[in-house]
């Protein structure tokens, strides 16, 4: 759905390439985390597909459409485009805010209105927010409200730059959890920079590590904690990647047929980094996975969750 | 052209032109003198009561809404004309840039500073001349500064009173429909004008910035 | 108070053509000041030479710019309205300038990430969050104005200085106090309008 062909970025007077021949496939549909050390060159990657920065070689498409040529203005009506600091206009409404795509697309007033009250709903805000100006919100709001102006006018693609980033760390993961549901629902092909791995493998179907203006490896986060392309993914990926993968399955992958073993209940879909921790703390070596309604569905050991 | 004329008048009447040049440049050096002596004592003295300042900077916005040539023309009745009641209508036009700059500077002193003054034993006084003052010094220059950019002005209206200075020419120029006469005053003001604001400019970068940095 | 009683029309008459004056002057000097604003907000070398230009048309004294602006213009409205004009480009035009700079950078990249053009930027972003600086820059300017148009009745433009003027060459006390007087009041006025108006601003886009 957006394909990167050869994308380079060498910027005036630079010795080498910010970006250097990244291609890469992006699905429809799916969430893609460009992630990296601070000067990869995933900023600037993520800016070129909205041409704020424009591609010194290379083709970028959009569902098909090559979007290194023609007007940027038009192009940047049909992609969504969310930053760090948000970016809300301070001396408009929250309303007119998100109503600002739609405007510059010349929707009528009524159809504006009511897409309005739906991306309140969709980022789950009260509708009487709308009459509020940015100052009276919330980090978190604001946030919520910048997603909801990048979705207004319903583009296809979403982009995103660092967009937690300036949200504190409690209400961040709350927050992250949120819009993962929100982005399923509609459906967007999602490009995010990020530099939190923890984000990344949370948010993500498909994350791309970048270094130096190199791609170095572009996989599912499995497969990426699994099977590192080379020491820096590895040493990136921190030492405790074997437990983040266990943060990426859950017990119904793992758990055997109930045998009447006794020990602790887990609910299904509890993931099995929060299993192994539950039976180190109740010093067991089974638990029972359970259905909300309480049948018992089957057994997991901690040996076979270490073995995983 | 009239350009040339007027030089030409200058060069035929170069005792006039002295002593016009000269006034204008008396009167503002003492007026602008004058406004100093007033108006930084001033501020100092009612720097400690927020009632005082408030009062007196009350008083001073009120007096720069009036107009500098109805301040010129008040002085008239009750001083006649001439020279004098020139010099006290332009003290008026000086002190209010300077009283309110030097507020503003003493004012916006870093607390903390005096109190770690006053902690070492360092008497009022003291603490005025060595910490205060020398802290304030770019704000209060900053008020002269704009002081003698209006005092300048203000000695070229000061030829309604008959207080001369370079203005008589230009007045002359209007009476006579003289368009040289006119120029004789009016090139050498807007010269001093420019003169004396890029001069004072380059006196603040050396007095004020080299410290900084 | 024995004059002005009796001559009601007369000071209607200056106060109507000093009005004329701060307004015309003000009003091109702000198109003049939005057009070079825009242009060097963010091109430093041009704004420090506008500063530099604009300052020295401000320095200049009053009554010299309008004596230098007579041979060109004769007496009367036209050079009034330049030299008035010139003398507030300074503070419009940094005010401008100050308002636009305010933007913040996050603010401008949403605007051209979410696709608006430039023109449409300016004017339905930048320039609405610079209002309360060009308002604050306004308010200086028509204050200013209303002072220094009083000079311009001695070139025949009319307006509150005439009637200074009058008391001077008849010693006549009163007309001074009037003359004088209505300008500072007038001053006065503006100056709260507009600082009201500068508050609901900023509030807006606090």
């Amino acid at each position: 759905m957006i394909e990167l062909d050869a994308v380079t970025k060498t910027f005036p007077g630079a010795p080498t390439a910010s970006v250097n021949a990244v291609s890469m496939v992006i699905p429809e549909g799916e969430t893609v985390a460009l992630i990296g050390p601070s000067g990869c060159g995933k900023t600037t990657t993520l800016r070129m597909i909205n041409r704020l920065i424009e591609p010194t070689a290379g083709r970028i498409r959009v569902a098909g459409h090559d979007v290194t040529a023609g007007d940027p203005v038009t192009l940047r009506r049909t992609i969504g485009y969310v930053i760090q600091n948000v970016g809300l206009f301070p001396h408009m409404t929250v309303a007119e805010n998100i109503a600002a795509v739609p405007r510059l697309l010349g929707w009528d007033a009524k159809r504006t209105d009511a897409r309005v009250d739906e991306m309140l709903h969709l980022v789950g805000l009260d509708p009487a927010m709308r009459t509020r100006r940015p100052a009276a919100l919330s980090g978190g709001q604001r946030q919520r409200v910048g997603v909801a102006r990048a979705l207004a006018a319903d583009p296809p693609v979403m982009l995103m730059d660092e967009p937690f980033g300036a949200i504190d760390p409690i209400a961040r993961t709350r927050l992250q959890d949120e819009f993962k549901a929100i982005l399923r629902r509609v459906r967007k092909t999602v490009v995010m920079v990020t530099h939190d791995m923890e984000e990344a493998l949370r948010m993500a179907d498909r994350i791309a590590i970048m270094r130096n203006g190199e791609l170095l490896q572009f996989d599912t986060p499995a497969t990426i904690l699994t099977s590192p392309a080379d020491p820096f993914v590895d040493a990136f990926l921190g030492p405790d990647r074997a437990y983040r993968r266990l943060g990426l399955l859950t017990v119904d992958n793992l758990m055997t047929p109930a045998s009447g073993t006794p020990g602790p209940a887990l609910p299904s879909g509890t993931t099995l980094r929060e299993a192994l921790s539950t039976l180190i703390t109740a010093r067991a070596d089974t638990a029972r996975i359970v259905a909300p309604d309480g049948t018992v569905l089957g057994d997991l050991s901690r040996a076979a969750i270490l073995a995983a | 052209m009239i350009l040339l004329d007027a030089l030409s008048w200058i060069g035929s009447h170069p005792a006039e032109f002295a002593a016009a040049l000269q006034q204008h440049l008396l009167m503002s050096a003492i007026s602008l003198a004058i406004g100093l002596l007033i108006a930084i004592p001033l501020a100092v003295l009612v720097l400690p009561s927020r009632l005082g300042a408030g009062l007196t900077v009350g008083l001073v916005n009120a007096v720069r809404t009036i107009p500098s040539l109805a301040i010129l023309a008040a002085a008239l009745p009750i001083l006649g004309i001439g020279i004098v009641p020139s010099i006290v209508a332009l003290v008026v036009l000086a002190v209010p840039p300077i009283l309110i700059n030097s507020l503003i500077g003493l004012r916006e002193i870093d607390p903390d500073l005096i109190d770690a003054a006053t902690g070492i034993g360092m008497r009022r006084a003291q603490i005025l001349w060595r910490i205060r003052l020398p802290l304030a010094a770019p704000s209060i220059f900053g008020g002269i500064r704009t002081a003698a950019v209006q005092v300048i002005a203000g000695a070229t209206l000061a030829s309604f009173i008959g207080g001369g200075g370079l203005g008589d020419f230009i007045t002359a120029g209007i009476a006579l429909m003289d368009y040289s006469r006119l120029l004789v005053g009016a090139v050498p003001i807007a010269l001093l004008a420019i003169g004396t604001e890029l001069g004072m400019a380059a006196l603040e970068r050396r007095l004020f910035l080299e410290k900084t940095a | 108070m024995r004059w002005a009683p009796n001559h009601l029309p007369d000071i209607a008459l200056a106060l109507w053509q000093h009005l004329l004056l701060v307004t015309v002057s003000v009003s091109i000097a702000l198109v003049f000041a939005l057009i070079a604003g825009i242009w060097s907000a963010h091109r430093p070398r041009a704004y420090a030479a506008i500063l530099f230009l604009t300052g020295i048309l401000f320095v200049v004294p009053s009554l010299a710019m309008f004596a230098l602006l007579i041979p060109i213009l004769g007496l009367g409205f036209k050079p009034a309205i330049v030299g008035l004009t010139s003398y507030c480009l300074l503070i419009l035009t940094r005010n401008v300038v100050l308002g636009l700079r305010a933007v913040s950078p996050d603010i401008a990249d949403a605007a051209l990430g979410l696709g608006y053009g430039p023109a449409r930027r300016l004017i339905e972003i930048e320039l609405p969050i610079a209002l309360p600086f060009i308002v604050a820059g306004l308010r200086v300017a028509i204050v200013t104005v209303i002072g220094v148009a009083t000079v311009a009745a001695y070139i025949n433009a009319g307006g509150l200085g005439t009637i200074i003027f009058a008391g001077i060459d008849q010693r006549y006390p009163e007309k001074i106090m009037i003359g004088g007087g209505l300008t500072a009041l007038m001053a006065i006025t503006a100056d709260l309008l507009l600082s009201r108006a500068e508050r609901a601003l900023r509030g807006r886009t606090a």
